[in-house]
This record gives structure tokens, sequence and C-alpha cells, in this order.
């Protein structure tokens, strides 16, 4: 009567390979996803304000087509003249749609 | 019918036979074949991305032109994308800045020209808007060709240590172009970049002068009074964006002060500075040079009329990286232009005394900044 004895190191090598194989995988699915991100993560949304200038108050407001540091806006009042006197732009944290 | 053990061995002897394979494929080279693929595929990936960049960039320039009248705008840009200039011989180098300016000069005038026949009834800041924006194209287009050869010549040749190369600075690459593409935007747009801190600085320390002068090629000079000393303030003109001659337009100046017996004291130049990788932007340092990144020509004149009447030469810089530089002037970089109007007051005030007369230049673009 032959017996069979069962090894349980057998089954090693299979279940490695499929270990490697799943790994793999999953790096070739890691490299896909990251790709595919490669070109949303450069479209950050920036706000632009614009510092207009009345005296010594200043006020920003949202940048409008045809501002320039610099430029006069015309009266603001008591003979003063409303001024550009700075433009700069904030990063906006983009909202997820729900 | 095969049993669970004639399917394990089966299982064993394959994988053994896949293990020889494997290990006699590895001499011959496979895992270097393997890894090629990956880096191939990798800088493929990224330069359909950058191919993306550079016709977004086309189509933004041609609607630019476009919706300002330009007479045949795709032919206007296809010759300043392909443009060149040929540098000179510098194995020689007697009058090499000589040489490099009137070459520089060409290359402006050829410009100026083409845009000027292109778009004659646009105005001057409209006109330099569509010239950047060209140049932008222009950029990002020599980007993705340049790597576009690399990789197809890596391949031709099998050389794997060229696209190993390639695929590391990719990431650094894609960068560069990514700023270029946003920057198309805010030039368009007509925002302030990081680079016009410079001239910023100035308009400010003028405060917000309106006797401005045009006294070189694109290049204003106004003169205020300051705590009892002349300041004369030069930048190039605004809201255009350009750069103007801030060399040759101070070289001009000081040898009418000269020529009129009077020596400044001072020469400061004010210009955005690229911060090394942990430094933080918007942050002043103030040295003894020129501060001015051209390639030569309008730096060496700084260095020349300071160092022939000897007047000191300071440069006070606002640091920021490249990308910070081409793009819409952020908060930190605007609060670094404040801290370097109060820094070049101090200066002024520290190294010169009532009476005197001091030089100072905004280097740099001066793209929404007017006078």
């Amino acid at each position: 009567m032959v017996t069979q004895t069962t090894n349980p190191l057998e089954w090693i090598q299979p279940l490695l390979l499929i270990v490697i194989m799943g790994i793999l995988l999953l790096l070739l699915l890691r490299q896909t996803m990251m790709l595919s991100r490669a070109g949303e993560a450069y479209s950050k949304v920036q706000r632009v304000v614009t510092l207009v200038a009345c005296g010594d108050k200043v006020e920003a407001r949202p940048f409008k087509e045809g501002d320039y540091v610099g430029r006069v806006l015309g009266d603001c009042g008591e003979g003063r003249q409303a001024r550009i006197v700075g433009i700069y732009s904030e990063e906006v944290a983009l909202e997820k749609p729900r | 019918m095969v049993n669970g053990q004639d399917a394990l061995a089966w299982i064993q002897a394959l994988s053994q036979l896949l293990f020889i394979a494997f290990l006699i494929a590895l001499f011959l080279g496979l895992n270097q074949r393997i890894q090629v693929y990956i880096w191939t595929r990798d800088i493929r990936s990224k330069l359909v991305i950058l191919e993306g960049m550079a016709e977004e960039a086309r189509r933004r320039t041609l609607d630019y032109l476009a919706r300002n009248n330009a007479k045949s705008p795709e032919s206007l840009l296809n010759k300043i994308v392909d443009f060149f200039v040929i540098e000179p011989v510098s194995i020689e180098p007697t009058d090499i800045i000589r040489r490099l300016d009137h070459l520089v000069n060409i290359r402006i005038a050829r410009f100026r020209e083409e845009f000027e026949k292109a778009m004659p009834s646009s105005d001057l800041v409209t006109r330099s808007r569509a010239e950047v924006s060209a140049e932008i194209t222009s950029a990002l287009t020599l980007i993705q060709r340049i790597v576009k050869h690399y990789l197809l010549l890596g391949e031709k040749t099998k050389n794997w240590i060229l696209i190993m190369q390639l695929q590391l600075l990719m990431p650094q690459i894609l960068r560069i172009a990514d700023s270029y593409r946003r920057a198309l935007n805010d030039f368009l747009a007509g925002y302030p970049i990081g680079d016009s801190a410079g001239a910023l600085v100035v308009l400010k320390l003028s405060n917000f002068s309106s006797n401005w002068v045009e006294v070189e090629h694109d290049t204003v000079v106004t003169d205020v009074d300051f705590e009892g000393r002349k300041l004369i303030l030069v930048k190039a003109r605004g809201p255009a964006s350009t750069v103007g001659k801030p060399g040759t337009a101070v070289e001009k100046i000081v040898s009418e002060l000269t020529s009129k017996g009077v020596k400044p004291s001072l020469l400061l130049t004010i210009d955005a500075a690229l911060k090394l990788e942990g430094e933080e932007s918007g942050v002043t340092a103030e040295g003894v040079g020129a501060a001015i990144g051209d390639i030569g020509p309008e730096k060496i004149r700084f260095e020349r009329v300071a160092a022939e009447h000897k007047i000191p030469l300071r440069a006070l810089i606002i640091k920021m990286s490249l990308e910070e530089a081409i793009q819409a002037m952020n908060k930190k970089i605007y609060e670094g232009v404040e801290k370097a109007v109060a820094r070049a007051r101090e200066i002024i005030l520290a190294e010169t005394k009532p009476g005197d007369v001091v030089v100072v230049a905004g280097i740099g673009n001066t793209n929404g900044v007017g006078q």
C-alpha cells in the first residue's frame, strides 16, 4: 500500500508566485493611477486680488480686466484719487463635487 | 481526471521551468529591457501631457491673436515658434558682449516689427502680450520637441542610460513646462508676475510719480525727493510685458549726470532672484553687484558704469522659485515687495547723505505694473 505524505511546504512555491504576481499587478495599477493623476495635479484655482488705495485707506477687490498697478481709477472723495497699489494672487482650495 | 497531486506536480514543474527561463533571460538582459520598457512607457505618457500643453498654448495664442485682429496669425506664430538666435563665438571673447548685444537687439527689433506688421491697430500692451504668449508657446514646443528627440534617440540607439536620465528628469521637465503653461494665462490676463517685483518696488519708491519719461527703449525714468536725497528711479515701461534696457538707461543717466559734474553716491539694483529649495519665498536679501538676470549685455553696463565712476553698486533681491517668478505675483512675494521698499529706504538713508543723488533700478518684467 502506498501512503501519500502531504508536505505543507509544497504549496509555498505556487503561493509565492501568486503573491509576486499580485504585487506586480498592484504596482502596475499604481503607476497607471499616478499617470492619470499627473495632469490633474496641475489645475489649482487661483483668485487674483486688486488693492485700491484712497488716501491711507486700502481696499481689496477681485481683479478686473484692465487693472494694473499704478492705474488711477478716479476721484474717491475729498479731492483724493483712487489708485491701484497692488495686485496679487491667492490659491483657493477646490471644492469637491458632491 | 487530474487529481490534486498531479496538478501540484505540474505547477511545480512549470514554475521551475519558468524560473530557469527567467534566470537565463536575466543574463541576456531581460531585466534591463523590462526596465527600459517601463521607463519608455512613463516618458511617452508624460510626453503626451507636454504635447497637450504645447498645443493648448498654441491654441490660446492663436485665439488671442485672432481676437486682436492679427493678420495671418498662424504664419506669424509659426515664424516665432521656430525663430532662433545663434550664440556668438565664445572661444574668441574679445567684444563678445557687443556682438551678443547686437544679436539681442536684432531679435527684439525683428519680433517688434513682425507684431507691428501683423497687429497695426493694437496698442503696445496688447502687442507685448501677444509677443510673450508666442514666446511661451515657442518654449513649450521646444521642450516637447527636445524630450521627443531624446526619447526617440534613446530607443533608436538602444541607449538605456539616455532613457533612464530622461525618465528621471521628467518630473522636473513637467514642472517647468507647467509653470510656462500657467504663466501664459497670467501674462494674457495682465497680472503682475513674480519677476515684476523689482519694477513694483521702484514704482512704490516713486510714490506713484506721474513724471515718468522714456529714456531708452521701453525704459522709463523719474526722479523724486527722499529725505533730502534725489532718487533717480528706472524701470521698464509698463503695464506692457517688457524688461526694457535698464543697463543702457542707467549708463546713459550716469553719463549725463557726470558730464554735469554730478556723481551719484549710490547705484542700487532691485530684482527678483531664484531661491534655493527650502528657502522661504518673499524674503529679501542685500548684497553687492548688479542684481539683474540677463544674459550679459545689460548687467555688464551696470558693472562698467559703476566701476568707471567708482559708484557703490548695491543689490537688493526678493527671493522666489522659478514658478513664482513667471506666474501671477502671490501674496508672499507681494509682502516681500513691501519689505524690499522699506529695506531700500534703509539702505539709501544709511549709505548716502542729504543732497546726494541715488540711482535705483527696478529690474524685471513689468507686466501689469504701470507708472
